[in-house]
């Protein structure tokens, strides 16, 4: 929207238009769900610029060709600062950039610390109810914008990307180039939102669809599988992986994800997708997408809404299994009671208590990694008589 | 003065010149305001120090500018203080880069990185491969005001080797170079002289960065150098 500032002599009139930084640190995903925002901001007259930064590597090539950017710029850590590079090369804080815009969204500290943290007491149940998950995440992102989702209409919630012609060009060369493939990535950032048994879908998928190619991804390579055998598909050197990946899933029949960052460009690239979703309820994530097929786990306990890495029940069991001690040992360590008190109390030294304490941390750890009741509850076969539904579905019905 | 910002330059020097005029001819343009703190040069270089100074204080030696830089730089009464060593300068196409970068942002700290490159007779070699870039805070505002209470965005701990402690967000990490351009037989002669008055973690540092450097010039330069400065071959052994 512009504002109107002032008329001078009847003629002149001066405008201006407002500034919007969007800020996001996180998965792809994560940045993905942000486009009907800045598409929101830009019809409200706000001149979008996007800063986001993915452990994943650079997205900004997804998103520069989106008409309501401004600019979209990568953000990488310099000396502990998140920092963008400007025209001269020079690389700018964040922080030093945010005073020129007149709103800046920073998703940074909204939804990514909307959660119990370490330093809340977190016997406080109340503390609990902090939970990002418990919203459709389009939704709490407007809302984090200060935009009213309940008025803006479903079929504008959709997410977007732009994939430039070299990576369809390069993809006319693979196996994937025609639109027959099956997609398969199962793997999650978190552990409790990854489907354990991916690797028994490959060949329960090319027995069933013989003339079809069978996706994998695995280890950040996609490999195929097709009546002819195997193949690694490579990457070209000049050319962005994550680009790659997502030209490979815009020639798919049907992929099958975890709830994962893949998902979202799948999504936006129009691909029927079916997404497992373990630890939240579906809607979190597709509310609004009209090519997902989800596939919900079925035990009790779904959906719990964790945001941490290790299904929580899973967590109370490995706990319990530990002796007494070690129990006490990590209940001191977390009040924060001084080490020397407590090795005088267990007759050790501090040194030793520390060993003990850091043995009984990763024996949790490593408990808490065991395939938890919602992952299993999702079977080979379920995900098969969905990809049947997919195949065979009437899309001009929908 | 870039824009309106007055610019003091703060040096924590010891008998500093030839190299220093490099040093002063490559700013003039821009400071607004010399800062000298003389760790006890001869009397003719703090003669000289003191007629070109708009602020100086003599200190002793210690072997090192780090103990005296905070006291430096608390001198400075403009907006901004650079601090530059005696042997480090800008060179006309930095300068450059770097007058724009000031125009532009509103910035605390500004951090640049080093071409650092030792002499001896002819050789010349560019540290590059053994430091990196070696990047350093070298330009920041005089005062911020953090929770209503004026503190200084760089804090430069008293210890040699270690980075200040930056107090700001408002950071630029510039793709600019000062060039820091010293002799290898003024760099050893320093080391010997600093000797114990530098804590035993930098001495280490130091006598690791000779060594490698040493290296760099080769065998032939070493044993010449060792005729040279007879302390060297102690010294190099700790």
């Amino acid at each position: 929207m512009e504002e109107v500032l002032g008329l001078e002599d009847n003629v002149k009139l001066t405008t201006i238009r407002k500034s919007a930084l969007l800020l996001r640190m996180g998965g792809m995903g994560d940045c993905i769900i942000l486009t009907p925002i800045a598409r929101e901001l830009h019809k409200k007259g706000y001149d979008v610029d996007f800063f986001c930064g993915s452990p994943n590597g650079d997205l900004t090539e997804l998103f520069k060709e989106l008409p309501y950017f401004h600019s979209v710029q990568n953000i990488q850590r310099v000396n502990g600062l998140d920092s963008v590079k400007d025209e001269n090369g020079h690389f700018i804080s964040v922080e030093l950039l945010k005073p020129n815009y007149t709103e800046v969204f920073d998703f940074k500290n909204s939804i990514e610390e909307n959660r119990p943290g370490q330093f809340f007491n977190k016997d406080e149940g109340w503390r609990h109810t902090i939970n990002s998950n418990y919203m459709n995440w389009i939704d709490l992102s407007l809302a984090w914008c200060n935009i009213d989702y309940s008025k803006l209409a479903d079929k504008d919630k959709f997410p977007e990307i732009n994939i430039p012609e070299k990576y369809f060009e390069w993809l006319q060369g693979t196996v994937f180039a025609e639109n027959k493939t099956i997609g398969i990535q199962l793997q999650a950032s978190t552990l409790i939102r990854t489907w354990y048994r991916a690797n028994e879908l490959p060949d329960l998928l090319h027995t069933k669809y013989p003339d079809k190619v069978v996706a994998i991804f695995d280890g950040g390579n996609w490999y195929a599988l097709m009546k002819s055998g195997r193949v690694k598909v490579n990457f070209p050197d000049d050319l962005n992986p994550i680009l790659c990946s997502c030209a490979v899933v815009s020639k798919m029949e049907c992929f099958i994800s975890a709830d994962s960052g893949m998902s979202h460009i799948a999504e936006a690239l129009n691909i029927p997708t079916i997404g497992i979703y373990t630890t939240v309820p579906a809607w979190t994530r597709t509310k609004y997408y009209d090519y997902a097929f989800p596939l919900e786990a079925t035990c009790e306990c779904h959906p719990c809404f964790t945001l941490h890495t290790f299904c929580p029940l899973e967590v109370k069991k490995a706990e319990e299994s530990l002796t007494p001690r070690e129990r006490m040992i990590i209940k001191k360590a977390e009040i924060g009671t001084n080490i020397f008190e407590v090795a005088k109390e267990l007759s050790t030294v501090p040194r030793a208590l520390q060993v003990e304490l850091e043995s009984a941390k990763k024996r949790v750890e490593a408990f808490s990694a065991t395939e938890p009741a919602c992952v299993k509850s999702v079977t080979p076969e379920m995900i098969m008589d969905k990809v049947d539904k997919v195949l065979n579905f009437d899309w001009d019905y929908k | 003065m870039i824009g309106k910002k007055s610019i003091s330059l703060c040096c924590v020097v010891y008998n500093p010149f030839p190299d220093f005029q490099k040093t002063l001819d490559s700013v003039k343009n821009i400071v607004d305001e010399i800062v000298i703190v003389d760790q006890s040069s001869d009397k003719e270089q703090s003669e000289q120090l003191q007629k070109i100074a708009d602020i100086y204080q003599r200190t002793t030696n210690k072997g090192n500018a780090d103990p005296d830089r905070m006291f430096c730089y608390s001198l400075a009464t403009k907006d901004y203080i650079l601090a530059l060593d005696s042997d480090e300068y800008f060179t006309e196409e930095n300068l450059k880069l770097f007058i724009p970068l000031v125009e532009k942002y509103n910035l605390d700290v500004c951090w640049m990185l080093f071409e650092n490159v030792v002499k001896y007779n002819e050789i010349k070699v560019d540290l590059k491969e053994m430091m990196g870039e070696d990047p350093h805070p070298r330009f920041w505002k005089k005062v911020i005001n953090i929770n209503g209470q004026p503190v200084s965005p760089v804090i430069w701990r008293p210890e040699a080797h270690v980075h200040p402690i930056i107090n700001t967000g408002n950071v630029v990490y510039a793709e600019l170079h000062i060039t820091h351009e010293r002799g290898l037989v003024e760099i050893i002669k320093r080391h010997l002289q600093r000797g114990k008055n530098i804590d035993p973690r930098a001495q280490q540092m130091e006598r690791q960065f000779i060594n490698t450097l040493l290296l760099k010039f080769g065998e032939l330069v070493k044993v010449q150098l060792k005729k040279e400065i007879p302390e060297l071959t102690d010294y190099l052994k700790g």
